[in-house]
């Protein structure tokens, strides 16, 4: 036949439905007059001929359906009828509809929120050009224990130059930014890249232009480019911005451009203002090759090019390069620390920390939907047991299985759909508010998007990012997600009671509703093996925040090596053009430290280039004057700052040898140094430090090592002691910085001390801005957040997922101990007490508890292989952690199953019988 | 299961009857039609006519017959079918498959009546 045509024709029929059903009813009605008509002229009387007439066309109903069902209508309508006996359903049963909808609303819904971040962070591409040509690239010393060090301004010029397999390459580096003039100074996260930075990315200005290819050579304009939230926020998103100029660290620089408000950098997510790097001959240079590795790189791959092609290129780039300025010996330096460029896909690289930590959520937010899901199923399952004999009743009067599949699916599906919308309804709820609640004044006000944020929900442990998960939340993907959801969810737990209908004969409901309904045994197998699932599961998820909690308790207990607490720290930032030379930059100081010493309470204060915990990480190579380098050992280069007197003693490092910095250490006497336990050892194991001669890779003069102090956690608390390099400190007496942290400890120092500190430095000079002030104790917190918020998150899923097996657990139990009521009032009547009754139904509890623990034992085994990474000072398979999620899950079982057994035991043997 | 082949023999034998009463005296309504196929199949349709509007409606939608209110010889308003060419198509086939089959048959009657 022609289907097409057939299937156009009924879908046409469809759409003019009502009158196609007035023509029917008129050609019938038509039809019938005339039969009465020529029955009149045969000579019957008026009411036989309409009667006759009637009797010949036969059944009127029969004739409609018949004529409904080749129209095609049919399905629409059945499917219309099953969710109104769906609905009628589910509202004849509100406690019912109640418990599932709200159970399938609140793990939709949390599926929903994790979901929306993983599609904007994991799925969704970068928001840039081409992003799958885009690539990071790290240079990796691994005989120096330096894995990942980023980039040179050396290596961005050879990999622009001589490298074929890139297209375009940029350098970039997060910044900060005194904007303004006079004494209203504000500080600004800012950006500094390359020229070539926004051609890379694809990514072309908004207003104005981005840079030009110039502005990366000394002298000349300052150009800066505004983000599209700085803009709105500061200029008021004037149109004329182009062209003014504002003051920035002290220089006058010209607005050359407004970015779009799409553009985000996962990396720098709250870059307000981006500014060129400017670069000297000297910076340039071949001989400044290897050190200053302080530039992240991004590159846009040449069409056709892999980034293994690009790797071997570079390094056979790197190779001739090393031959060309060293010779032989330069090749063999090179091999010997093992050095090689590594190329990252950008998306893989802008995301390596979160990846795993989403994705164990969003496996947990999964379970926790498969055990909602389990619950349900085993209600309906309960509920089609239940309405056997109406249903066997319906089939012996010619309902078709497939009616009462459809009717159990209708139920279903809309249970489902309901489900759905309520958690969609709660994830858009939800997300905000955490968002909301989290928003810090100083975060936040940027225009930087879902990604980006999102990002910042795992590293930094903010949930700020849910502020912008609402937006996500509207995405199509993830409408997509959550109708798949609702309808998947709704067949799986649909699914279960129609098998057992279709492997049940319905005739023997008959018999067993004659003997008073005996228990199924294979509805028992089905219910029983979903509860142990559901505990499996559980169990698997408790495991898994257990051990997360363990390694976060863990984590929060390394000692980094000093005393957080009571310490108040504050950036300063002294502009080059007010503060020209060593001596202001050291004046200053000595001259602010004077006065917040003298403040109320403060037991200490002094300065640090380098604030531990506090995001700056600074390398620095150094040569001890007379050390023989052992065979195949590569250059050391420790973590270095520049402190003040009075640090060690402010942070409450621990002094091993020698003493610490003093005012006397001044610019004209010798040049003095401190090093870490960890190079002590390293240099000169056993032996003692003081007194050492130190090269650095700046000045003539050697250092002269005068202490040795506690090797301290400067950004990490897990990293592994083999991630470490060594620290060593300067004075800024001798060594004059302008970009200084200020410490400041007393017992009851906090927070509100900043308006003195501000005070103290507004007297000296009222344009240095003193920002991003924080306890100590406080950044170290912050730097625990990506194991915090997947640790209390993992944990909350845990907490549902345990919650709702022990609901299932209760629903299955109490509706065995309801079917087998016949069973223990024989018991009871043959002799059998209370407490054996209550024996045998925890019993049944005990043994699926069991049964469900010990296949969640084989899930563990598979598990802990998967999230092992993300432990830390734990075990994977923990006993500790292994027995309490064990007991955890057994007593939510058992106490689940107390109440159906002592309602077995209140089971009365006379009147149980009697019913039958 | 086994009435709803005995329903498609049927509908199949009354598309034909339809078919042929179209072709033959050109277009009816659909009591029209009843009437003809009755007195034509003898009792075939004397009862359930009601049964016929499923079949026009089949028949209209695989095209091989079309539809259009008018007005009968009493002046009543109805609704007309007539063959189309693809019905005369069909028709025709089918008539082809019918004969076909009666002579089949024909032939396995004579095959069982010579050898007893």
């Amino acid at each position: 036949m022609k289907p097409l045509r057939r299937a156009f024709y009924r879908l046409r029929m469809l759409f003019s439905r009502g009158r196609q059903e007035r023509e029917m009813s008129e050609e019938f009605a038509s039809h019938i007059e005339m039969q009465t008509e020529d029955n009149l002229r045969l000579g019957m009387d008026p009411h036989r001929a309409r009667r006759e007439a009637l009797m010949k066309f036969g059944s009127m109903r029969a004739a409609q359906e018949g004529w409904r069902d080749q129209r095609g209508l049919r399905w629409a309508e059945e499917t219309a009828r099953d969710l109104r006996l769906g609905l009628h359903a589910l509202r004849r049963n509100p406690s019912f509809a109640a418990v599932t909808i709200l159970t399938l609303g609140v793990t939709i819904g949390l599926n929903l929120a994790i979901y929306s971040v993983v599609e904007s962070v994991l799925l969704a591409p970068l928001p840039f050009k081409e992003p799958a040509r885009l690539v990071t690239l790290y240079n990796s010393f691994p005989g120096s224990g330096a894995d990942r060090l980023a980039n040179n301004v050396p290596d961005f010029f050879l990999r622009r130059e001589r490298v074929n397999g890139l297209e375009e390459v940029a350098l970039y580096v997060g910044s900060g930014e005194s904007v303004g003039g006079g004494d209203r100074v504000e500080r600004v996260p800012g950006l500094r890249v390359t020229p070539s930075f926004f051609p890379t990315l694809g990514v072309e200005a908004a207003l104005g232009r981005t840079f030009l290819e110039e502005e990366m050579n000394p002298g000349g304009v300052h150009p800066v480019i505004l983000t599209d939230g700085y803009w709105r926020e500061r200029f008021a998103a004037s149109a004329e911005i182009v062209g003014q100029t504002i003051e920035i660290d002290g220089q006058t620089a010209m607005i050359v451009g407004v970015l779009p408000a799409s553009f985000r950098l996962p990396t720098q997510p709250d870059a307000r203002l981006v500014r060129p790097l400017v670069f000297s001959p000297e910076q340039r240079s071949l001989e400044a090759w290897g050190s200053n590795n302080d530039f992240f790189m991004v590159g846009r791959l040449a069409p056709g090019t892999s980034a293994e092609q690009l790797e071997a290129e570079l390094a056979s780039l790197y190779e001739n390069l090393a031959y060309e300025l060293r010779g032989a010996e330069g090749v063999r330096s090179l091999e010997k620390v093992g050095f090689r460029t590594v190329v990252v896909d950008a998306h893989e690289d802008l995301t390596r920390n979160v990846r795993l930590p989403l994705l164990l959520l969003w496996g947990a937010v999964s379970f926790v939907l498969l055990i909602g899901c389990v619950n349900i199923a085993n209600l309906m399952l309960a509920r089609s047991e239940a309405r056997l004999p109406e249903m066997a009743t319906r089939a012996a009067l010619g309902a078709g299985r497939l009616r009462l599949v459809r009717q159990i699916l209708g139920e279903a599906i809309l249970t489902g759909v309901l489900g759905g919308v309520v958690g969609v309804g709660l994830a858009s709820m939800v997300l905000p508010l955490l968002g909301v609640e989290a928003l810090s004044p100083t975060t936040n006000t940027d225009g930087a998007a879902a990604g980006a944020m999102a990002l910042n929900l795992l590293s930094f442990g903010g949930v700020e990012s849910f502020g912008r998960g609402s937006e996500v939340g509207l995405s199509a993907s993830v409408f997509v997600y959550s109708v798949a959801l609702a309808l998947g969810t709704s067949i799986l737990f649909g699914a279960i009671p129609i098998v057992n209908l279709f492997r049940k004969d319905l005739n023997t409901a008959f018999t067993l509703e004659g003997r008073g309904r005996t228990r199924s045994r294979r509805a028992a197998l089905v219910h029983g093996s979903l509860v142990a699932g559901q505990v499996a599961m559980a169990f698997l998820l408790l495991v898994g925040a257990g051990l997360m909690l363990r390694s976060f308790r863990q984590a929060a207990d390394v000692d980094p090596g000093f005393l957080p607490d009571g310490v108040f720290t504050g950036h300063t930032a002294l502009t080059s053009i007010r503060y020209p030379g060593g001596d202001a930059q050291r004046s200053f100081y000595d001259r602010l430290l004077g006065s917040i010493r003298a403040l109320p309470g403060v037991e200490a204060a002094s300065v640090t280039s380098l604030l531990p915990f506090g995001s700056v990480d600074r390398t620095m190579s150094i040569t001890p004057l007379g050390y023989e380098p052992r065979p195949g050992e590569s250059l050391v280069t420790p973590n270095w700052s520049i402190v003040g007197p009075g640090y060690f003693d402010a942070l409450r490092i621990q002094v091993f040898e020698g003493r610490t910095f003093e005012e006397s250490d001044g610019p004209e006497q010798q040049q003095v140094i401190i090093i870490d336990e960890w190079l002590a050892k390293y240099f000169w194991p056993g032996r003692s430090a003081l007194g050492r001669q130190i090269r650095l890779p700046f000045g003539n003069a050697t250092w002269t090592v005068i202490g040795v102090v506690q090797t301290v956690k400067l950004k990490d608390l897990t990293s592994a002691v083999s991630d470490h390099v060594g620290a060593f400190y300067l004075s800024y007496r001798q060594v004059p910085a302008g970009d200084m942290a200020l410490v400041v400890r007393g017992a009851n120092v906090n927070v509100s001390i900043a308006e003195s500190v501000r005070a103290a430095v507004t007297r000296l000079d009222p344009g240095v801005p003193l920002f991003d002030v924080q306890m100590l104790n406080h950044r170290l917190n912050e730097s625990l957040g990506s194991r915090r918020t997947p640790t209390i998150l993992l944990l909350g899923f845990a907490a549902i997922a345990v919650f709702l097996a022990a609901v299932g657990t209760y629903g299955v139990l109490a509706y065995s101990v309801a079917q087998r009521k016949r069973e223990t009032a024989i018991r009871m009547a043959l002799g059998s007490r209370p407490a054996d009754i209550l024996a045998m139904v925890l019993k049944q509890g005990v043994f699926l508890a069991a049964i469900g623990l010990t296949a969640g034992a084989i899930g563990v085994a598979f598990m802990v292989r998967w999230i092992q990474s993300l432990l830390f000072g734990v075990e994977p398979l923990d006993p500790l952690v292994l027995a309490i999620a064990a007991a955890v899950l057994s007593f939510s079982v058992i106490l689940a199953c107390l109440a159906p057994a002592r309602r077995a035991t209140r089971v009365n043997p006379m009147r149980a019988l009697a019913q039958e | 299961m086994g009435t709803k082949k005995s329903s498609d023999v049927w509908q199949g034998t009354l598309s034909i009857m339809v078919l042929k009463t179209l072709h033959m005296l050109g277009p009816q309504h659909g009591y029209g039609l009843a009437r003809r196929i009755e007195t034509t199949s003898g009792d075939l349709l004397s009862i359930n006519q009601g049964t016929l509007y499923p079949v026009l409606l089949k028949l209209e939608q695989e095209g091989s017959i079309a539809s259009q209110w008018g007005n009968s010889e009493n002046n009543r308003r109805a609704k007309f079918y007539r063959i189309t060419a693809r019905g005369r198509r069909v028709l025709e086939l089918e008539e082809r498959g019918w004969e076909r089959t009666n002579e089949i048959m024909a032939r396995f009657s004579r095959l069982g009546e010579e050898s007893q």
